[in-house]
């Protein structure tokens, strides 16, 4: 199991994430940061444009998901 | 026992309802065994078959189901007083877990002796019944709070009930009560991931609707908290019915 930190960017800022949580893979943490991600883009779709996530391992950044709303008019 | 089990259960069963001097007599002479559990155990399994309630003195304990792939929904929290699995009394088989999320005091009551207690005052058995109607009220609480409002409302409400729960039993003043939970362990009650929970607590924060440090909560301006969490106390159903 390997702990990696979920960093939270939006509209109100850079959140760092202090606690992590366990996963057995890349992969699954990455699942976890999308479900993020997205869950808080629904959440404040009032205010964000956009969301994303830094997956870090200790302080290496690993991955970095971002949920973006396109909107047309 | 501990000495304070009983008037635990008393302070909280007083909460909602009126007992007579019989009642309170009666109450304190259940036999209680009383024992200390560290954080984090779980106390009835999913699936059990119990012989005994189990009344929560000091500390506090999460009602919880678990997904196949894992995952948690804390159902329900409890504070001092309560007697969270008091339906096995009547419901044989254990549906969820019931557990410690702080090191608790806990003390347990025998299903005979909560027959015999019932059946010997039914003043007592309607005041436990009522226990468990308000159970039911807040689940329905709860069930509005994970399915339909934002994680901001979700945690302000949360805040909010537990404040006036506490208060309830004497255990929170001037915004101020103890509410040792983790972040994870909100989450899970709030179906948000930690680091959600982590963004909303700070918004509260910097709204300068609440200050935690460590795991005490300061509610620094209530009536505008409980505004944000749509909170209205009424399902609590906190005045004492006879």
């Amino acid at each position: 199991m390997t702990r990696f930190f979920f960093d939270l960017e939006d509209d109100g800022g850079l959140l760092q994430d202090e606690l992590g949580a366990e996963f057995t893979s890349l992969g699954q943490a990455e699942i976890h940061a999308k479900q993020i991600a997205f869950d808080v883009a629904k959440d404040l779709a009032a205010r964000n444009q956009r969301v994303k996530v830094f997956v870090r391992e200790g302080s290496t950044n690993v991955l970095e998901v971002e949920v973006a709303a396109d909107v047309k008019k | 026992m501990f000495p304070s089990a009983a008037q635990a259960l008393v302070t909280k069963l007083r909460v909602s309802n009126r007992l007579d001097a019989e009642d309170l007599k009666a109450l304190h002479e259940l036999p209680i065994d009383g024992r200390s559990v560290a954080a984090r155990q779980t106390v009835v399994h999913d699936g059990d078959r119990p012989s005994q309630c189990c009344l929560l003195i000091d500390g506090f304990m999460c009602r919880s189901k678990n997904t196949l792939d894992g995952q948690r929904q804390i159902l329900s929290l409890h504070i001092a007083g309560e007697i969270p699995d008091l339906q096995s009394l009547h419901l044989k088989v254990m549906d969820h877990n019931l557990s410690t999320l702080t090191a608790c005091k806990l003390g347990f009551v025998s299903h005979d002796a909560m027959s015999r207690l019932t059946r010997a005052r039914p003043n007592v058995a309607a005041a436990l019944w009522r226990e468990t109607l308000i159970d039911a009220a807040i689940f329905r609480e709860w069930i509005v709070n994970v399915g339909r409002r934002t994680a901001l409302v979700r945690l302000a409400h949360l805040i909010s009930e537990t404040r006036t729960r506490l208060k309830a039993i004497g255990r929170a003043s001037d915004g101020h009560f103890q509410f040792p939970v983790t972040q994870p362990d909100l989450a899970d009650c709030l179906g948000l991931s930690p680091v959600h929970v982590n963004r909303v607590m700070q918004e509260l924060r910097t709204d300068g609707l609440i200050e935690v440090q460590k795991f005490s909560f300061h509610v620094l301006d209530g009536e505008k908290l409980e505004e944000r969490a749509q909170f209205d106390a009424s399902y609590l159903h906190l005045t004492p019915s006879s």
